[in-house]
């Protein structure tokens, strides 16, 4: 029993690391507490998954909370793309009882390298610019809308465009959440921001406002084969909320590309790890 | 009232309305996580100060690689949770606010359904419906996935 304590200790002081570096990179706990599980502590990958797709729930909501009451994130907008994430996540789910095993850790290995392009290069226009018009879905819809700038202190509006293409992205990061039990916000981010053209601070909290829905549509799927366990997946939960809440006190405070060269390292770091181990060479 | 005063109470309307939801839903956000994660703290420490899960015993190595549908080492179905939580297991416990976590979205959903409704917003109420239809599907998929696994 006292081994027990000592390794749920482990499991939770690991899943505070990764809360942390998640929030502050600003990539979501999960793509790292899966690396970790397998990595360090020899989870079964499907075991890791299903505890990391719990944890994805847990933080994404805790964080939705806030700038849902903010108004920031883009409800309308996220509640239509959040069909295609959630059949994505589906279809990820399934690809990830049929594919064998390594070919996960390749793809892990390879999302987390795409995961580092936006530390290294800042992505996303702050403001839209006035050329952008709302496209014919957005019109019908009215996905428009405005968010506060607190930079500029006053309500911005903006026009959304590219749906289909931000629906066909959505759908890729669906599956990827599905597949890899991560919250995938970074392709989420990706569809909003490169092709859709919305606000920066609009696309990463509405990503938010997604990633509970979208990890609960695969989340099920691992729940009910008995790919939740509990000794793993309780203490990765609480820790990743706890790493995520002292990561955004810290990510204030912190204002450096140093911090971000060294979370993007250890990300490769990582990464490489899970390639290695996908081809079967461990370290 | 003049027509232009009239479309501007219109607009206010509108954003009080928008701000009430907008507020129900970050509430309901918030409090979601926290029973959650409320009940699995429950049932993880139970499991430390009593060292019994309420399920068969195995050594701890063997233990962080269980899993799989067949597993007995903790419940993974309703009624086997619903049994547990009345038999005080502290694994059921866990698993009862893991459960509560996966289906905290779906209440979401439901909410942003009614929101929608007395919005009359007619496209939304459509498309959250479906959104609505495709989680609560997800919970049913688990036995189909695994007659694909060759």
């Amino acid at each position: 029993m006292d081994l027990t304590i000592y390794y749920i200790l482990l499991i939770l002081i690991a899943a505070v690391f990764a809360g942390i570096i998640g929030s502050m990179a600003g990539l979501g706990g999960g793509v790292l507490i899966v690396p970790f599980l397998t990595l360090y502590f020899h989870v079964p990958i499907s075991l890791a998954i299903g505890a990391s797709i719990i944890s994805v729930i847990a933080t994404s909501s805790g964080a939705a909370s806030a700038y849902v009451k903010d108004k920031i994130s883009n409800i309308r907008v996220g509640t239509f793309l959040v069909l295609f994430t959630t059949s994505g996540a589906i279809a990820g789910a399934f690809l990830e009882h049929i594919a064998p095993k390594q070919i996960i850790y390749i793809v892990f290995g390879v999302v987390l390298l795409i995961s580092v392009i936006p530390l290294i290069r800042k992505i996303g226009e702050v403001n839209q610019p006035p050329t952008v018009k709302n496209d014919p879905i957005a019109e019908k819809l009215s996905l428009n809308s405005h968010y506060p700038n607190y930079e500029m202190k006053k309500e911005m509006d903006y026009n959304v465009t590219g749906v289909k293409s931000g629906s066909a992205m959505m759908l890729v990061a669906g599956i990827l959440s599905g597949l890899l039990g991560i919250g995938s916000g970074v392709f989420k981010v990706i569809a909003m921001d490169t092709f859709m053209k919305l606000p920066i601070k609009v696309s990463t909290t509405t990503s938010n406002f997604m990633i509970g829905m979208t990890a609960a549509a695969s989340a099920g799927i691992y729940f009910f084969n008995g790919e939740v366990n509990p000794i793993i997946a309780a203490p990765v939960a609480i820790g990743v909320l706890i790493g995520a809440v002292v990561g955004a006190r810290l990510l204030v405070r912190t204002k450096g590309s140093t911090v971000r060269i060294i979370f993007g390292i250890i990300i490769v770091v990582v990464a490489v790890e899970m390639l290695l181990s996908g081809v079967g060479i461990s370290l | 009232m003049s027509p232009e005063d009239r479309m501007i109470e219109i607009e206010r309307e509108k954003e009080e309305e928008e701000d009430i939801s907008s507020r129900m839903l970050s509430v309901y956000l918030i409090w979601s996580v926290l029973i959650s994660l409320g009940v699995i703290v429950i049932g993880l420490v139970a499991y430390l100060v009593t060292s019994s899960s309420g399920y068969i015993r195995v050594p701890l190595d063997i233990l962080l690689k269980s899993g799989g549908p067949t597993t007995t080492v903790f419940p993974h179905y309703l009624n086997s949770i619903t049994n547990g939580v009345i038999m005080l297991k502290s694994f059921a416990f866990i698993q009862l606010g893991i459960l509560l976590l996966i289906l905290s979205p779906i209440g979401r959903i439901f909410l942003q359904i009614l929101i929608y409704v007395k919005e009359r917003d007619r496209p939304f109420i459509a498309i959250a419906t479906v959104v609505f239809v495709i989680l609560v599907i997800s919970l049913f998929l688990s036995k189909v996935v695994l007659s694909f696994k060759i």
